[in-house]
């Protein structure tokens, strides 16, 4: 039994795959090429892409005993996302089968079923990337003296956060077109979707924002714009089953 | 006094402990979501025990980088 991993779903004229041999190709099941080489995954078996019309599904052979490492599983989506838009599967997303035929097939059916969802998040997320945000409160806190005064320094605390959020979101308007905040209780997370050729105005802009709160905001990389997609549970075809 | 810088940009800080929870955060939490269903039938296991297993071992990772980062702020040990 082999184990896959799904990467995630891409347009197809936007990356370069190869064919391996005719048997493959038969499938609809090709390899991917990144910067002129052969895309390898964590078991040194090159990333393949399930093709159905435009769309494409990266995934990659494990192996008989899968232990899909996070790292190698962003290392892939990252490469493709430089090249093509991409919308990452959650991860670990697994399926078995003996050959690949036996997961071609169902996975060629899932993006057949769902084209039209995956077609417009791509095209909603073909030029842009997500940029994270976390705001942390770094303010001394001196042990409180009692239950009230502990709820009413962590009320505080939320509150210099969320002014902090509010502020750096009117602060870096223009550079973004959608954005997001949740109150983790720890920490308030931002995430801006901001259009590629805007990503290095955006992190030039943010370097030189200063706060009066003893905030600190930590800015991590263009990730792929997860938290804006909108596609629903999906189920794979029964007639596939 | 000099005062910390208040906007890190994890990308330039060089710094895994922080990349790789941030990894963890995206790839485990979001995501086009897929039922299993034809999964299992495909499989004849069950792959809730797979992504189980598979989630299991990224928590032990990030347990070991967040174990990692609490040594690193310990203050020296009192002789």
């Amino acid at each position: 039994m082999d184990s896959y991993l799904l990467y995630c779903v891409t347009d197809l004229r936007a990356v370069t795959v190869a064919e391996r041999d005719p048997a493959w190709s038969h499938l609809g099941l090709y390899q991917l090429w990144y910067r002129e080489a052969l895309l390898p995954n964590q078991s040194d078996a090159p990333v393949a892409v399930a093709a159905e019309g435009d769309l494409g599904c990266a995934l990659g052979w494990l192996g008989s005993d899968p232990r899909p490492q996070p790292q190698d599983f962003y290392d892939i989506v990252s490469s493709l996302l430089e090249e093509a838009p991409a919308l990452p599967f959650r991860f670990p997303t697994l399926v078995q089968g003996r050959g690949p035929e036996s997961i071609v097939l169902p996975v060629r059916a899932l993006l057949r079923d769902h084209a039209q969802t995956f077609s417009a998040a791509l095209e909603q997320f073909r030029n842009a990337l997500e940029i994270d945000l976390r705001i942390l409160d770094v303010q001394e806190l001196t042990p409180p003296a009692s239950g009230t005064a502990y709820l009413e320094a962590a009320r505080d605390r939320s509150r210099r956060m969320l002014e902090t959020a509010a502020e750096l979101r009117s602060y870096m308007q223009g550079l973004f077109s959608e954005w997001k905040s949740r109150d983790t209780r720890e920490e308030v997370r931002c995430s801006a979707l901001v259009r590629r050729d805007a990503i290095a105005a955006f992190n030039e802009r943010i370097a030189g924002y200063e706060n009066t709160r003893s905030a600190k905001v930590i800015v991590s990389r263009p990730w792929a714009p997860t938290t804006f997609m909108n596609v629903p549970e999906l189920t794979f075809p029964n007639e596939n089953a | 006094m000099p005062r910390s810088p208040q906007v890190v940009m994890v990308a330039e800080s060089n710094d895994p402990d922080i990349s790789l929870l941030d990894v963890l955060d995206h790839v485990l939490n979001q995501g086009i979501v897929v039922q299993g269903s034809l999964v299992i039938s495909i499989a004849g296991v069950d792959l809730i025990y797979l992504g189980l297993n598979a989630v299991l071992t990224s928590v032990e990772t990030a347990m070991r980088v967040i174990a990692a980062g609490e040594r690193a702020k310990l203050p020296p040990a009192k002789r």
